[in-house]
């Protein structure tokens, strides 16, 4: 593997990361946040903390640093999530997404000052114990005991290491550096932080001694403390945990903690303790300082105070660890070498930084010895069950679940082949049909079974909307703090599936068209008010599936398009001529007209006028369509409609006068003869039908096909009622005839096609192309006839270049392929 | 939001006007022709000492001209601060709708009805189209006669 593509899989991994941490921040700012969410940010940044250390990417990590730190206050109690600890996290993941983008040569280097300034100030209030917005539910008595050990064991347990993490970087030569050094700044920042309860055993951390090896920055002091606390301790409701903060607090630093007393985990009694302590204080700390902190807990508590001479200077700290085997996970063979032969499978083992002697509560030891899933019939060995402080569930599963990375060439041509297999049982059933060999229950199941497979293959293609409707909060917060204005941004139906390819490209069209609600639709706060509106701008962001098309609609409650500033710039710029009269549809449609822009002023966020027609243009590139409805004074909605998929399309074969069409299913959604009753006027050339109380507009298909003959009067035909983004239609035909399948099929690109056709339909198409390709074209007709097998073309086409040969031409526009 | 709605036949097909745009209700009186106007204006008419526009509101909307008789009824309405007649064919009824029940109108065809249509509405096994007044008089830039 070379180190481009372990840098690769870093990417990935920062990006699944991100999208991690912002659906956690969204869950914070919508207040839906629990312990879980914050821990899963933490993790993600962490995550990424660890790649940046092992690639040297020191910009990223030293943000990453602050960050985390802020976030682990957040987890552990110290800080209360509210509107300005949650604001300053949002704005800090998004310098996290620029550096992140800055290390792929995706950008600039972003300037973090400001938000790095802000964590800091905030871990440092952390630090002091000092409330950001609301009071902390931290530090108090008796009664927060147990909560207090909940926290505190927390941090044993969800800190430091995700595996992913950790495999990420021993397959590198500075991964375990890096390792180290990310523990060495976890070890430091907790000894700063004065909480350091817990001695931290890093990764394969057989050897503590590289820890010894790491500078300790705070320990100026003149007073050297030891203590421990008696086995009654916990039982006399005290906290040991608060008291050492105090030292913290006081400018006390961790010089070691002794856990050679810590049993193993079927002998640890939680009520007692079994760590004990060495700090330094600095010598501007009275002796009755520090006494007064172990004022309550009396005898329970061994220490002694003693003046100390030497500065240890940067000392190391020590940890002393019982000596117990170390654990290995299962999993990265680069760990095992190291490491002795672990148990077998039963027990799932966190390698790495979950490895920790236990701090003074143990309680959450037994629960998370619970959750190793040990089989009663395969008791596992001692050596597995001794070093128990490890954890099952390294990442949250939920998010990321399991999956396989395929080429998208082979998924292809999985679909090829399947929409092949599509139509030759349609084929089949077609032909036992004419054979007079009635549907059969086989033959249903086949159906059944193959469209199953369809689906299936057409759903490995599919991607959730979520991965672009995520990118959204953060342009609308950019926005929000470029224009000034409010906007509360609520979306619906990120799950909504379609295909890879359109959600690929679905990003641009609807960047532009957010930027476009909040710049031009959304007013500030201060004309909002004026018009009666709550200050705050609401965008809401839907997707879902209707039919055969996936509608996505952007709506704001804006000011909706004034119609006449549109018009009159329409005329200005001579899009339309000066006296055309044009309905309000036709108006709010303009703005899609190349070169229309309203902005009062050119912004950097919208307004050069060359928007909306780039957004009308992708959106058609897709195959789909946009439309708008704009509500003057209370807001406009864009809607995209987007085709489900490019591939297979079931068709329903009808007729219309001299001329037979297909119209795709997906479309359909019933057809009926209608009564007269049904039937309206309105005015003298629009007719309605009156669908069950829902009136839709009645089309003439021959209007839009040019047939000959067809029948106008709705009574006497058949009306197909059909679905287009959402408003309803019939549309007349004389008949229904039957239904097909109809395929897509790139005509310059790979057929997928295998078999020989007896005819095939190729009209007005290969006008388009030039000589040579028309030529190329006529062969692979030809090679995919079967003998004797027809070519229709059009009539301003004709068959030319060496295939010439084997096409004879026996009617007007058609050949038919010679026997070979 | 409950709406009342006057409703009344043009030819063969139902439309609804919101009473609240409707001043009064009168029988036909011929009207006085005016010069230089729109093909659709019927003329004026005076109306206890105003002197107001009538409309043939079938003309307005595409139809052929009305040829109006006794039975013709002139609908009174105040739009913009003005008033204006509109001629149709005769009043049916007053209904109340709810806002909510007025469909938008249909997006394809170009009858020339449709730019007028504030939307549908079902009433009964009915189609009622709901006129939406402004546009349908705002070209009407006619001086105030009296």
């Amino acid at each position: 593997m070379t180190n481009e593509e372990i840098q690769g899989i870093f990417f990935l991994e920062c990006e699944e990361a991100l999208a991690l941490a912002e659906e956690g921040l969204m869950a914070c700012q919508s207040g839906t946040a629990d312990g879980e969410t914050v821990n899963s940010i933490f993790r993600a940044v962490h995550s990424i903390k660890g790649g940046a250390g092992a690639f040297s990417f020191t910009l990223l990590q030293a943000f990453t640093h602050k960050f985390e730190t802020v976030l682990s206050y957040v987890r552990d109690g110290d800080l209360a999530l509210g509107d300005r600890l949650t604001g300053l996290m949002l704005r800090a993941f998004d310098v996290l997404s620029d550096h992140v983008a800055s290390v792929r040569g995706e950008g600039p280097s972003p300037d973090d000052e400001a938000v790095s300034a802000e964590l800091e100030e905030v871990a440092e209030r952390a630090a002091a114990g000092l409330p950001i917005e609301e009071m902390t539910s931290d530090d108090v008595g008796a009664a927060s005991v147990t909560a207090a050990a909940d926290e505190a064991s927390a941090d044993d347990f969800g800190l430091d290491f995700d595996l992913d993490d950790l495999m990420g970087e021993l397959s590198l030569d500075a991964g375990e550096a890096a390792a180290m050094e990310a523990a060495a700044a976890e070890v430091e920042r907790r000894l700063e932080d004065g909480e350091a309860v817990v001695a931290v055993a890093s990764a394969p951390v057989t050897d503590v001694t590289d820890m010894s090896s790491l500078p300790i920055s705070a320990s100026l002091h003149g007073w050297h403390v030891a203590l421990s606390f008696a086995d009654g301790a916990l039982a006399n409701g005290n906290e040991p945990l608060l008291m050492l903060r105090e030292l913290g607090e006081l400018g006390g630093s961790c010089l070691s903690v002794d856990a050679s007393a810590l049993p193993s985990l079927d002998q640890l009694t939680v009520e007692k303790s079994w760590l004990s302590w060495e700090f330094a204080l600095p010598a501007s700390v009275t002796r009755a300082e520090i006494e007064d902190v172990f004022d309550f807990i009396g005898d329970d508590c061994t220490l002694k105070i003693e003046e100390m001479e030497a500065l240890p200077g940067s000392g190391p700290v020590s940890v002393t660890l019982p000596a117990y085997p170390p654990v290995a996970a299962p999993a990265p063979a680069a760990v095992m070498a190291s490491v002795p032969a672990p148990a077998p499978a039963p027990v799932i083992v966190q390698p790495a930084a979950e490895v920790k002697s236990a701090p003074v509560p143990v309680a959450p030891l037994k629960e998370a010895a619970e959750q190793i899933p040990v089989p009663a019939s395969a008791p596992p060995p001692s050596s597995a069950t001794v070093p128990a402080t490890a954890s099952s569930a390294p990442r949250p599963v939920s998010s990321v679940g399991q999956t396989v990375r395929v080429d998208l060439a082979k998924l292809d041509r999985l679909i090829d082949t399947v929409g092949e297999l599509v139509i030759a049982q349609a084929m089949m059933a077609q032909r036992l049909g004419h054979n007079g060999a009635a549907v059969t229950d086989e033959m249903g199941m086949l159906d059944q079974l193959t469209r199953e497979i369809q689906e299936s293959a057409m759903s490995i293609r599919a991607q959730p909307i979520g991965s672009v409707f995520s990118r959204v909060p953060r342009i609308v917060r950019e926005l929000e703090s470029s224009t000034g204005k409010k906007v509360q941004l609520t979306m619906s139906g990120e799950s909504t599936e379609l295909d890879k390819t359109v959600v690929e490209r679905l990003g641009e069209p609807l960047t532009h068209l957010i930027r476009n609600a909040v710049d031009h639709g959304i007013e500030t706060p201060e004309q909002r008010i004026a018009s009666g509106k709550p200050a705050e701008g609401q965008l809401h962001l839907s997707a879902e599936q209707r039919g055969g098309r996936i509608l996505i609609s952007i709506t704001d409650d804006g000011a909706g398009i004034n119609r006449e500033v549109v018009l009159r710039k329409a005329r200005e710029r001579g899009l339309i001529a000066p006296d055309a009269q044009l309905t309000n549809e036709e108006i709010d449609n303009l703005i899609f007209a190349a070169g229309f822009s309203t902005a009062q002023q050119v912004s950097n966020i919208s307004g050069r006028g060359v928007g909306m027609d780039v957004v009308r243009q992708n959106v058609k590139d897709l195959g789909g369509r946009i439309s708008i409805e704009s509500r003057p004074g209370e807001g406009c909605t864009f809607t995209l409609a987007l085709p489900l998929t490019l591939a297979i399309a079931d068709g329903m074969i009808v007729t219309v006068g001299d001329q037979t069409v297909v119209i795709p299913l997906t479309h359909v959604l019933e057809s009926l003869r209608p009564e007269e009753k049904d039937i309206d006027g309105i005015g003298q050339d629009l007719m309605v039908l009156n669908n069950r109380g829902r009136f839709l507009p009645i089309v003439p298909l021959s209007n839009a096909t040019g047939a000959r003959g067809a029948l106008t009067n709705p009574g006497e035909g058949v009306l197909i009622v059909v679905d287009t983004e959402g408003h309803g239609q019939a549309v007349l035909k004389d008949e229904v005839r039957s239904l097909v399948r109809v395929r897509r099929l790139n005509l310059l690109g790979v057929w997928p096609i295998k078999r020989q056709f007896d005819v095939v339909f190729c009209r007005n198409v290969m006008i388009y192309f030039d000589q040579p390709t028309r030529e190329k074209l006529v062969a692979r007709f030809a090679d995919h006839l079967a003998p004797g097998g027809h070519l229709y073309i059009g009539h301003s086409e004709r068959v030319s270049g060496p295939a010439q040969q084997r096409l004879e031409l026996v009617g007007n526009t058609i050949y038919r392929k010679v026997e070979a | 939001m409950a709406r009342q709605l006057i409703t009344f036949r043009l030819g063969e097909q139902s439309f609804g006007l919101d009473i609240m745009t409707i001043r009064e209700i009168r029988a036909w009186s011929p009207a006085t022709r005016l010069p230089h106007v729109p093909s659709y204006v019927a003329g004026v008419v005076n109306l206890r000492g105003t002197v107001l526009p009538v409309i043939d509101l079938a003309a307005r909307l595409g139809w052929e001209a009305a040829v109006p008789t006794d039975r013709h009824v002139i609908i009174v309405v105040q739009t913009g601060g003005q008033l204006r007649g509109l001629i149709v064919d005769a009043v049916s009824d007053i209904v109340t709708i709810q806002e909510d029940a007025i469909q938008p109108p249909p997006t394809t065809g170009h009858d020339a009805v449709v730019p007028h249509l504030e939307g549908l509405v079902a009433l009964e096994d009915r189609m009622v189209m709901v006129l939406d007044m402004p546009s349908l008089t705002s070209d009407v830039t006619l001086p105030e006669a009296a």
